[in-house]
């Protein structure tokens, strides 16, 4: 049963005109991203290069594990990416508890499955659809980035280029595997994109107003990312608090740390089991 | 009274009254900000006198410089001015949107005229936005007054230097100023406009993402299209050569408001208000 429920609602989630709204956007800026990167490699990031002996010392910088939009800070379709993430993380399918229950279909549901199998698998669909409309365009970016740069393995020489300090968060697996660091961020974000969409519907079980529900955390985000750059780091504290630069994988200006990242993902993560519980044992009338 | 003058006048006593609570957490953020401006830079010895009126609407309104790429210092976005301004489109689109259900499909029928609604909708968000930057000033007078700073509106060429302008040794008149929060406003009401029109044909949702993302990539382009690049005190005519020019961030966001209104109007008219499933998705 649960397997039918989880298929029909990944369908209902991954066919909606929202999902494909903020999938496009989100691919057309990574494309962009990657389209500007390469154009400059094209343009003016090999002037200079002749001159150097690359045999013996070949420019780590010149690598798609460095251009990629998490990495890339020189471009700025990477940062746009970024800031609008979590808006288009909420925009697939975060809304459609709320719909369903203004809309009456949820008691229709609910008198043909069992309330935790349906809610489980609405939670998990979102969590899926969110996830996925922006991490699918981040593994596009890299394939792009992929087909333009070689894929060196970033030197820790060239540390001030590839925007990764020493104590960075997975800085060794960054300069050891960078395969696996990409593989890393892109989960991560992934994560992110989806706790954030059943964190917004888990708020939209309180909320009536659509507009209220989906942009009021957005606009917190920025109040945070405020306090964050004019007080938090005005007294030394330099760290990031947004996902507008911890989920970015460097190039950011403030370091992620990961026990802000553990304590947001867990505070997320809480909320969305605490209202998936309370809404299980909601009665259907 | 026609039945326009009518219908605006309801939208701007319920809107005013629904966005009330707005209205006064946007006092406190910048209050906020001006008073931690003030306690940051009390020590510097860059600071000469008080924050005056002009000094607060510059540092409330400051924005940030073009996108450049520095590895050694990246780019940080203005995140209070990105704020402010998504939360003044935010407030428009607020009341806009729940007042496209229940009494307001009503008005629109017994009013039996579509145009009217629309007029007076973007009335209601060209009355907010204009509010809101009102806002700014008297937050900044009142605050200026407050700690004696006094009531010119004049940038003293400290402010900037504080606000890290380093390059520039400019201060800037009354006139100037007033001339840029016109400017502020003007472009405010065009980016509401925009996304009254898109969320009508479109969805509020979606409303909300295109002039989000003016906004946003206004931050990272400086050419005048954009329309947050004149909502900037940084990249004005005031300060600098290469920024907008004073006319070019008049006109654009006057051009992009007749086209919305315009736009709009006609795609409401031919809307389908029974479409059900279809509205339940305009969000």
């Amino acid at each position: 049963m649960v397997r039918t429920l989880l298929a029909m609602e990944l369908k209902k989630a991954f066919s909606g005109r929202w999902f494909w709204l903020a999938f496009s956007v989100a691919c057309a800026i990574a494309l962009l991203d990657a389209v500007s990167v390469g154009y400059y490699e094209l343009t003016a990031g090999t002037i200079g290069i002749e001159y150097a002996d690359t045999k013996y010392y070949p420019f780590s910088v010149d690598s798609c594990f460095v251009n990629w939009i998490s990495m890339d800070a020189g471009q700025p379709m990477a940062n746009l990416f970024y800031l609008l993430l979590p808006l288009l993380a909420s925009f697939p399918y975060a809304w459609s508890l709320r719909k369903e229950l203004d809309g009456g279909y949820l008691q229709n549901v609910l008198t043909r499955a069992k309330s935790k199998d349906y809610f489980a698998s609405k939670y998990a669909a979102i969590f899926i659809s969110s996830g996925a409309a922006v991490a699918i365009p981040l593994v596009l970016n890299f394939l792009v980035c992929a087909c333009v740069f070689p894929m060196r393995v970033p030197d820790v020489f060239d540390m001030t280029m590839t925007c990764m300090p020493p104590d960075g968060l997975f800085s060794v697996v960054f300069y050891n595997n960078p395969m696996l660091h990409v593989v890393l961020v892109i989960l991560i974000s992934f994560v992110f994109a989806g706790l954030w969409g059943t964190a917004i519907t888990s708020l939209s079980l309180v909320v009536k107003n659509r507009l209220a529900y989906t942009l009021l955390p957005f606009l917190f985000l920025f109040l945070l990312e405020y306090l964050n750059l004019n007080l938090i780091n005005h007294y030394g504290f330099l760290i990031s608090l947004t996902p507008f630069e911890y989920l970015r994988g460097g190039g950011a200006p403030m370091n992620p740390h990961p026990v802000v990242m553990t304590v947001e993902y867990v505070l997320l993560l809480a909320v969305s089991i605490v209202s998936l519980m309370a809404v299980s044992k909601r009665d259907a009338l | 009274m026609s039945r326009v003058a009518k219908m605006a006048v309801r939208d701007a006593r319920l809107g005013f009254r629904r966005t009330l609570p707005a209205f006064l957490l946007f006092s406190l953020l910048l209050l906020v900000q001006l008073l931690s401006f003030d306690v940051r830079t009390s020590g510097r010895p860059e600071r000469t006198s008080q924050l005056g009126v002009g000094d607060g609407v510059c540092v409330l309104l400051y924005g940030s410089d073009p996108f450049a790429f520095n590895p050694s210092d990246p780019f940080r976005v203005p995140a209070l001015w990105l704020l402010l301004v998504l939360a003044i489109l935010y407030a428009s689109l607020r009341y806009a949107s729940s007042d496209f259900e229940g009494p307001g499909i009503q008005v629109i029928l017994s009013s039996g005229s579509r145009w009217g609604w629309w007029l007076s909708k973007c009335f209601w968000c060209a009355a907010c936005s204009i509010s809101f930057a009102l806002l700014i000033l008297v937050v900044s007078a009142g605050y200026s007054l407050c700690s004696g700073g006094g009531a010119s509106l004049d940038v003293s060429a400290s402010t900037f230097s504080l606000l890290g302008n380093d390059g520039h040794e400019i201060s800037v008149g009354s006139p100037k100023t007033a001339l840029f929060l016109l400017s502020f406003a003007i472009s405010a009401v065009a980016l509401s406009l925009l996304q009254l029109a898109v969320s009508y044909r479109f969805g509020f949702l979606s409303g909300f993402l295109v002039s989000g993302i003016v906004v946003l990539a206004s931050v990272f382009a400086g050419t005048p299209i954009m329309l947050g690049n004149s909502m900037m005190f940084v990249r004005s005519a005031l300060l600098s050569g290469n920024a907008v020019g004073i006319a070019t961030s008049f006109a654009v966001p006057i051009a992009v408001s007749a086209l919305s209104v315009l736009v709009g109007g006609l795609c409401f008219k031919r809307m389908d208000l029974m479409g059900g499933d279809q509205n339940d998705d305009r969000g």
